[in-house]
């Protein structure tokens, strides 16, 4: 499992002093648009053999005192200068915003959603977007006007992080010139506490007597028809009571034998002798697997200091702990 | 009960359960791509032409092999044969080294290296994957493309060479681009535009940057370079090269002003020293700057007698050796030039290059000589050509002056000697044989017997070799000077005169000097020793193959020969003293100029207005403003058309047009302008 912290990313005193010049020189916005102020453009890898090639060319051409041979050498680095141009309008008059983010976990990617799009007519092709972990997105602009970019991004600690500098980058025409642009997005994305597997168990406990839906355990049969509760966000639509809407009485859902109605509380107090983080992760382990693993019908909530989550199931219940485990007592981290 | 799994929990997984959808034209770009098809194609095309540029060097075998690596490498992309595995591949390598071995005497030398690069870059095509391979094989394509140039510089080469520099600038272009297609004219579009703004950087650089010459001498060519006249006379030299229809040099003359035919003998070498057999030249000849005639040896007879001064300028072919030819005594401005005592012009180094240099001549000048020298102009070896010695002395006694002698000599050659290309072979009493048994042979025997002749009875001579005549392209106003004008004459020391040229050949058959025409002086069987194509055959034909000429020597005076002597006096001529701030400059404020003028161009195109309906919106403005609406900040689009019917109702028809496009640019449900509509209200704009 990769983990992205933030000394293995900014490995040494440059890399972090670099990071805050670019930034200071194009601070975080939502939208970038490329132009000459904010474009780096030098000789690429290929660029500086292919300058190699040239000097060969001209070695062979002057010790020969061929001018045709020095013609090439001329004309090949004529127009590696003519790409530097190509290159640069290559890149500028895009416009990079940001549309959404994606929440993932501490540690662990998230993923960027990026507009690009052009404010003229030109075709962009092959260009590359990056983020600091190496992972490049190719895209083209020659039809659309825009297209969008996913883009996954290191997230660094628990809570809402920037998402770091994008690299946007060209090689276009020849490849001999590279020309990239270092953007910073103005915006947050949610990273999740990092899952860490824990041996104790969440409780289990069945609903009070009280409780309005009455479950009843049965001995045996499968599939059979044990009544029927109140609708909860998740249950399947077949197993809707379409009569009971039908009457005004709201959606319930049907329960069948095998409909084990469990609940569980994760608490934040069965990891005692845990420092905070640790109880986090271990938390988040629980409610990934609760999520991944529960029946149909056991429901899991949440108990955290000052913050209760009652029992539920379904996607959105468990994007909702997560958040309640991601912001718990976060603290503003102002390093990326 | 609950159960927990004890599965480790990828990152990946719950992540990707996150991920949105991706946009579809997007693509995970891996570090080494392997390459498509297309490109493949298109550098197999390139390959193909670099190497056919190389056609007259290049070994046939190479070819041979090139077509099976094509072939092979095409049934790869097909899919029906695989890689070559290293067995193969370390095969291949050997039977290279072994083939190239055989093939040349010597490693070291250009053919053998160009042939071997050439080699690598045809194998390489067997191992092209990825990305970064086929970047390889495009950048030796350019160096093989250049390496043409070393054996051939025409027109043609040139002009295919451009186009096979196109191919491999559009297959770097298809390898870095993602939708673009080899054969499309997006392509086309792109490597166009970048090759025509280079070509006048090129130019610039070409023109400007500083030339330093040979930095190290190089191995020679082996054989492109036609030796001419050798710097030792023997009998049979002349032979081959008067077989031969090879260029030796081109010469134009300032104001198409030139000398007789008569008087064309472009000097070459002087031997003075003869051993019965075998002419050479003096030993431990001193060289001396040529832009200093030595007042005390030669004095041209008035410099002021402008008739007889001829300024002209030759293009001299590669020879390999490292003397030049030019009408007698010959002024040359050129630091590289020597001189030697006996009026030859001499290089540092041999000429491996086509070269080009100008000379003033006059023909009308009168030398001194050094006594030495003119002891050195009698000596005749002993115990050779008894006969020759003793029938020159018999000669001279029947004669009051020598100048009657000469004219004897000269009268006993015009009797019953014939020229031919194919003399009877002659004895050990090379002059003996020849002038009282075979009576037939070419410049050579005449040049050679006519000196020994002259020597005899002591007068001081010398044989000359070099060129004779000349064919006069009126096309374009030169002169053509082919190997098979070699010659060789005689000059002799006359008191109170100086050195004064004899040909005893003129003696015998004058076509060959008085028209410059060999082939008129020749028998009929003499002819057919001739390489078939001097013949001329068609008028048209050979009209057209001296148009041809013309335009290749235009070429060769213009482009291949522009040097380092001739930038500075271009340099000079524009731009005065060249001195290292303004040749610094020269090369600098043009650049920067160039710069500017291309920055302000892609700065301005890339920053052109955003959407097209702006850019339509913002044209109607300005086209209505210049009719006299006032638009102001705060109108709307049917505000600002209102004030327009007003303002001008003659066009409102038009107008109302233009209004209902915008209103459909703007209120529907299209999102993106196609380039139809565009140009179509833009048009509609610009024409109201």
């Amino acid at each position: 499992m990769i983990s992205y912290t933030w000394d293995k990313l900014f490995k040494n005193r440059f890399q972090i002093w670099l990071d805050g010049w670019l930034k200071r020189r194009n601070p975080p916005q939502k939208t970038h648009v490329l132009k000459h102020n904010n474009i780096f453009i030098v000789p690429s890898k290929t660029g500086l053999y292919f300058c190699v090639l040239i000097f060969l060319l001209w070695l062979l051409g002057t010790n020969y005192e061929n001018n045709l041979i020095l013609s090439i050498a001329f004309l090949l680095l004529a127009l590696m200068i003519v790409c530097i141009h190509h290159t640069y309008a290559h890149l500028a008059g895009l416009s990079i915003s940001i549309v959404k983010t994606h929440a993932g976990f501490a540690g662990d990617t998230g993923i960027i959603d990026l507009i690009i799009k052009r404010i003229n007519t030109r075709s962009y092709e092959a260009i590359e977007l990056s983020s600091i972990v190496d992972e490049s997105v190719r895209f083209s602009l020659l039809d659309d006007d825009h297209v969008k970019v996913s883009l996954r991004v290191p997230l660094l600690h628990r809570g809402w992080c920037q998402p770091g500098r994008v690299k946007i980058t060209t090689r276009f025409p020849l490849g001999l010139i590279v020309a990239w642009s270092y953007l910073y997005i103005d915006s947050r994305i949610l990273a999740y506490p990092q899952a860490v597997e824990s041996s104790v168990m969440p409780t289990q406990q069945l609903l009070d007597e009280n409780d309005e839906i009455v479950h009843q355990q049965f001995k045996s049969g499968s599939e059979e028809f044990a009544g029927i509760r109140e609708y909860v966000a998740g249950d399947s639509l077949r197993d809707i009571d379409w009569r009971v809407m039908a009457r005004g009485q709201g959606l319930a859902t049907r329960m069948y034998e095998d409909h084990m109605s469990e609940n569980y509380w994760l608490d934040w107090h069965q990891f005692e002798g845990l420092s905070k983080e640790a109880r986090l992760s271990r938390l988040c382990f629980c409610v990934l697997d609760l999520a991944q693993n529960q029946q149909s019908s056991s429901t899991y909530g949440l108990r955290l200091p000052n913050h209760v989550i009652d029992p539920s199931i379904g996607e959105d219940h468990k994007l909702k702990l997560l958040e309640a485990l991601a912001l718990f007592e976060w603290e503003r981290v102002d390093r990326v | 009960m609950f159960n927990f799994t004890k599965r480790e929990r990828k990152s990946s997984s719950t992540s990707s359960s996150i991920k949105g959808s991706k946009a579809s034209n997007q693509k995970k770009l891996q570090v080494n791509q392997t390459i498509n098809r297309e490109v493949l194609i298109g550098l197999l095309f390139a390959q193909a032409g670099a190497i056919l540029l190389n056609f007259s060097m290049l070994p046939v075998w190479l070819f041979i092999v090139a077509v099976i690596v094509f072939i092979w490498r095409i049934q790869i992309i097909r899919g029906r044969w695989p890689f070559p595995n290293s067995a193969i591949r370390a095969v291949i390598v050997l039977v290279s080294i072994v083939a190239i071995t055989s093939t040349y005497k010597q490693w070291f030398n250009l053919e053998p290296m160009v042939t071997l690069l050439a080699l690598a870059f045809v194998l390489i095509l067997l191992e092209v994957n990825n990305q970064r391979d086929a970047i390889k094989v495009v950048f030796i394509g350019y160096f093989v493309t250049s390496c043409a140039f070393l054996f051939e510089q025409g027109i043609v080469v040139t002009i295919a060479s451009l186009f096979v520099i196109w191919f491999l600038t559009a297959c770097l272009l298809v390898l870095h681009g993602s939708h673009i297609h080899f054969i499309s004219r997006r392509s086309f579009r792109i490597v166009s535009i970048l090759l025509v703004q280079a070509v006048p950087l090129m130019l610039l650089m070409l023109f400007v940057f500083p030339r330093v010459g040979t930095l190290w001498s190089v191995p020679l060519k082996n054989d492109s370079a036609v030796t001419g006249v050798s710097d030792s006379m023997s009998p049979g030299d002349f032979s081959n090269l008067t077989r031969s229809r090879k260029l030796a040099f081109r010469v134009s003359f300032k104001d198409n002003k030139l000398p007789e035919p008569s008087e064309r003998y472009w000097r070459g070498l002087v031997f003075t020293e003869f051993d019965g057999r075998r002419w050479d030249r003096l030993k431990n000849e001193n060289l001396f700057a040529v832009n200093k005639v030595n007042a005390t040896t030669y004095i041209p007879t008035d410099l002021n007698d402008q008739s007889s001064v001829f300024n002209y300028e030759i293009v001299l072919e590669p020879t390999n050796t490292p003397w030049l030819y030019a009408l007698p005594l010959a002024t040359i401005n050129d630091n590289r030039l020597k001189r030697t005592s006996t009026n030859e012009l001499w290089l540092n180094n041999p000429v491996t290059q086509r070269i080009k240099y100008e000379v003033y001549s006059s023909l009308n000048y009168q030398a001194n000589e050094q006594q030495e020298r003119l002891q050195q102009a009698l000596s005749l070896p002993q115990g050779f050509n008894p006969k020759t010695i003793e029938t020159a002395k018999l000669w001279r006694s029947e004669v009051s002056s020598n100048d009657e002698y000469i004219n004897k000599v000269l009268n006993f050659y015009n009797q019953s000697f014939t020229y031919t290309l194919s003399p009877p072979k002659v004895g050990f009493h090379t002059a003996d044989d020849f002038l009282f048994t075979t009576q037939s042979g070419f410049c050579e025997h005449y040049a050679s017997s006519f000196v020994v002749l002259m020597r005899a009875v002591g007068i001081p001579a010398r044989v000359v070799t070099g060129y004779q005549g000349g064919e006069w392209n009126a096309e374009d106003n030169y002169l053509l000077v082919r190997q098979y004008d070699a010659h060789a004459w005689a000059e002799v020391w006359l008191d109170g005169e100086g050195w004064i040229r004899f040909d005893p050949t003129a003696a015998v058959a004058p076509n060959r000097i008085e028209q410059g025409g060999l082939l008129d002086s020749l028998s009929v069987n003499d002819q057919e020793l001739l390489d078939s194509t001097i013949l001329p055959s068609l008028a048209w034909i050979n009209s057209l193959s001296l148009k041809w000429d013309s335009l290749n020597y235009s070429w060769q005076r213009w482009v291949l020969s522009y040097d380092q002597q001739q930038q500075s006096r271009f340099l000079k001529d524009f731009f005065g003293e060249i001195t290292a701030t303004r040749l610094a400059l020269l090369l600098i404020v043009p650049a920067i100029f160039m710069l500017f003028i291309f920055s302000f161009f892609t700065l301005k195109n890339s920053m052109r207005p955003m959407s097209q309906e702006l850019r339509l919106y913002n044209f109607l403005c300005k086209r209505l403003k210049k009719k006299g609406v006032a638009i102001n900040a705060g109108d709307t689009i049917g505000s600002i058309f209102v004030k327009a019917y007003q303002k001008l109702p003659s066009a409102k028809p038009q107008l109302l047009s233009i209004e209902s496009d915008f209103n459909a640019i703007l209120y529907s449900q299209e999102i993106t302008l196609s380039t139809e509509k565009y140009r179509h209200i833009k048009r509609n704009i610009k024409n109201f």
